[in-house]
């Protein structure tokens, strides 16, 4: 995963939540695609305990019930441990490529880590019968083998900008907000069966982007950018997810082409504002250059 | 206002292949062993 972090900013991407999801690598904007494999699966974590399923299975076939269901019990805290620290793994890719929010809601791989030591003490005590302390051992074994392997999460959230001013904790969080409805929005455009209505609403979500990106290369612009960040993209998340909800249940020809314009508008209203951002800065740059020549005219420099 | 630096935060460095490996060894000396323990002892 060291790729996209080397990226200098203006380089980097925000993420998509098809891509948070399924892993795919689809190229937008003529940016290659990141590297979004985890660096470790948790593969180990579901084929160590594998015996222990096979001890379940004899112990059903030798009628021994109770051997069963402990065995068994055991085996699955051992895959749910896995399957936690897995989607832990995965979070943490996906956190890492996102440029303002931040997503891990909770810590899935420590959880993952504690439930693989809560499984192996267990096993240690009740299948193999050994005393506590040695059970104790076995799960403390477990756990710093994981921590080795995978690695517990830091307590904390980590900040996104490493600043304590006000103002730009502010814009960051705005950012974030935004950053959020563009994923929320993508979510809707996923569940979304006609293909030009998903495209419109990729490419509304891409466009999205290009925008917070120019707020963040220039933060003065969320001030001219605030009526896209307060008043489109939440109307526009909010009529993508009141379409994606309905359009199954009543399949309106008129609707369906009622939510084409909304698109096509909204597509026109980003590009718009994009344009506009950057026009701006074109003259806050030309004001600058006017200002630098006169004053450097003034001191007979030439 | 300069451009935020809004840089995601650097992965957590990966440990060194001689730990992962130790990490590797103990898991399977834990849950391995055990787990072959407990399907032997039935």
């Amino acid at each position: 995963m060291g790729a996209p972090t080397n990226l200098p900013p203006e380089q980097r991407r925000t993420l998509g939540l098809g891509e948070l999801l399924f892993g795919g690598k689809p190229v937008l904007g003529g940016q290659a695609p990141l590297r979004m494999r985890p660096r470790a699966k948790g593969t180990l974590l579901y084929l160590l305990p594998v015996p222990l399923l096979i001890a379940a299975l004899v112990g059903l076939g030798a009628g021994r019930l109770e051997v069963a269901l402990i065995a068994g019990g055991l085996f699955g805290l051992f895959m749910l441990g896995a399957d936690l620290t897995r989607r832990g793994l995965k979070a943490e890719v996906a956190d890492q490529t996102l440029r303002f929010a931040r997503l891990r809601p909770a810590p899935l791989k420590t959880l993952g880590g504690l439930l693989i030591g809560l499984a192996t003490g267990l096993m240690a005590s009740w299948v193999v019968v050994l005393g506590l302390g040695l059970s104790l051992a076995y799960a403390g074994v477990a756990m710093l083998g994981f921590h080795f392997v995978y690695g517990f999460e830091s307590w904390g959230r980590q900040r996104v900008v490493a600043s304590d001013d006000e103002r730009t904790r502010k814009i960051v969080a705005a950012l974030a907000e935004a950053e959020r409805q563009l994923l929320d929005l993508e979510q809707a455009a996923a569940r979304i069966a006609n293909r030009e209505l998903k495209q419109r609403l990729a490419r509304i979500g891409v466009q999205g982007r290009a925008i917070l990106d120019q707020i963040a290369e220039r933060p003065t612009d969320l001030f001219r950018a605030r009526k896209f960040l307060n008043v489109y993209l939440d109307g526009v998340k909010q009529v993508a997810d009141g379409y994606a909800r309905t359009h199954r249940l009543a399949d309106s020809r008129e609707l369906e082409q009622n939510f084409r314009n909304v698109l096509i508008t909204v597509e026109q209203a980003f590009e718009e504002q994009h344009q506009r951002l950057l026009k701006t800065d074109l003259m806050d740059l030309d004001v600058q250059i006017e200002v630098l020549k006169k004053q450097l005219e003034r001191e007979g420099v030439r | 206002m300069t451009q935020l630096d809004h840089r995601a935060p650097k992965p957590p460095v990966r440990p060194p292949f001689g730990v992962r490996l130790l990490g590797v060894v103990l898991l399977a000396f834990s849950i391995g062993l055990l787990s072959c323990q407990a399907l032997w002892s039935i």
